[in-house]
């Protein structure tokens, strides 16, 4: 560094024998003038603030920012009410069955609908795994296919609806799911009337075929 | 009671001026760095009436930010900072100015500025004028090395100070003051011919 210094030190005399450069005389005088100004657009500036927001009023402005965010915050976050449309319908799983065995009670012309859609039962069959997976127990299969198998069995005259239910119950669609729903399994009235009112009934059926052999004569 | 305050120190003037707002005590430091302030920035700038403004500029961030200085640095590296970095951007504030006005060349009205280079260096005599060539060169030397080799070779300033105006550390300031002086050398080799 010394060096550096010898190497230009021819310049560096140069540089130091300049003349220096001083301040004008009116510096001082310019400086306070400038600082006074300085001053007063620092008051102003601060008045203005102040008109705008008062240093009074920034904890309540804060506060009230800070329950708006909290609002936002909890209004967004609660649960929306689901879009009742967009709901799957429950699946029913206890009044459905697979039996095999009902294939064979369908007309002849059913069961070979049936047998075109077998695709479609392989469908219904991996729905009914689903099933078995999702938590119902083998258990809990055996004993719907036990309740159906009974419920098919039962007097079919103790059923109110008994024409709609002859109709509409056995193998309404089989063909199409693979699944055989019966009416008894559903959450239809049944009413098994006493052996007084089923006389009462039979009187009044009795009455009313009377009268219309009668009306029918006429 | 001026005579105490002129006897202190740099540091205990401004510490006298943040605890009691004393107006003396900031006078005090003006007619002390006023001089060699506008000696500094009039190197960097070239322009009289600029760096009259950038170092009452100064002055004015010195008391308005007084609050600011921490007696950890000296007081004199603190106002040469505040002093740099306004004429720092003085300095590209009036480049790009400049170059604006060439670019407008042809336009009525707008003046464009180009150095003024019909001296000869080989009859200039006068002390005044050797200083203009000197001041010229200086201007044709890279702002980041120009300001270094004003601070060492005109101010006198050590090399720690420089490094802590600058914020550089001493080792970059020792070369680049070099490669400053080896610029200006080569500019003003006209002058060292006689």
């Amino acid at each position: 560094m010394i060096n550096d210094e010898k190497k230009y030190s021819s310049l560096i005399k140069t540089l130091k024998s300049l003349q220096q450069v001083k301040a004008p005389p009116n510096f001082e005088s310019d400086l306070k003038r400038k600082l006074n100004e300085d001053k007063n657009v620092e008051k102003s500036k601060r008045s203005i603030k102040d008109f705008f927001i008062p240093s009074r009023l920034i904890p309540s402005f804060g506060l009230a920012a800070a329950a708006v965010v909290v609002f936002l915050f909890v209004n967004t976050s609660s649960e929306e009410p689901d879009n009742p449309l967009m709901i799957e319908p429950k699946v029913r799983e206890d009044i459905i069955s697979v039996e095999e065995n009902d294939l064979l009670k369908l007309p002849d012309g059913e069961r070979s609908n049936v047998k075109d859609d077998a695709n479609e039962k392989d469908i219904a069959d991996k729905e009914n795994n689903e099933l078995k997976r999702e938590g119902m127990s083998v258990d809990n299969l055996t004993e719907t296919k036990i309740i159906a198998e009974s419920e098919s069995f039962m007097p079919e005259s103790i059923l109110t609806d008994r024409d709609e239910v002859a109709t509409s119950d056995e193998y309404s669609s089989p063909a199409a799911t693979g699944l055989a729903i019966r009416k008894s399994g559903l959450n239809f009235r049944q009413i098994k009337p006493t052996e007084a009112e089923q006389e009462e009934i039979l009187k009044l059926k009795k009455k009313i075929q009377k009268h219309n052999k009668t009306k029918k004569i006429d | 009671m001026d005579k105490n305050l002129s006897a202190l120190s740099d540091e205990e003037l401004i510490a006298e001026l943040q605890q009691t707002n004393n107006e003396r005590a900031f006078e005090i430091l003006v007619q002390r760095y006023k001089n060699p302030l506008t000696n500094y920035v009039f190197r960097f700038l070239g322009d009289y009436d600029g760096c009259t403004d950038v170092v009452q500029e100064t002055m004015i961030k010195v008391y308005r930010y007084k609050d600011n200085y921490s007696s950890i640095a000296k007081f004199s590296t603190w106002i040469y900072t505040i002093a740099g970095n306004l004429a720092r951007t003085e300095y590209r504030r009036r480049r790009r100015r400049s170059f604006v006005s060439i670019n407008n060349y042809g336009e009525e009205e707008k003046t464009f500025d180009i150095p003024d280079e019909s001296y000869r260096p080989d009859v200039m005599t006068d002390s005044g004028i050797k200083d203009k060539i000197i001041q010229d060169a200086l201007l044709k030397v890279k702002e980041v090395f120009r300001e270094v080799v004003i601070l060492r070779d005109i101010q006198g300033l050590s090399y720690e100070e420089i490094s802590e105006i600058t914020g550089l550390n001493e080792g970059t300031v020792k070369s680049r003051i070099n490669r400053g002086r080896a610029k200006l050398q080569e500019l003003l080799k006209d002058i060292y011919k006689e």
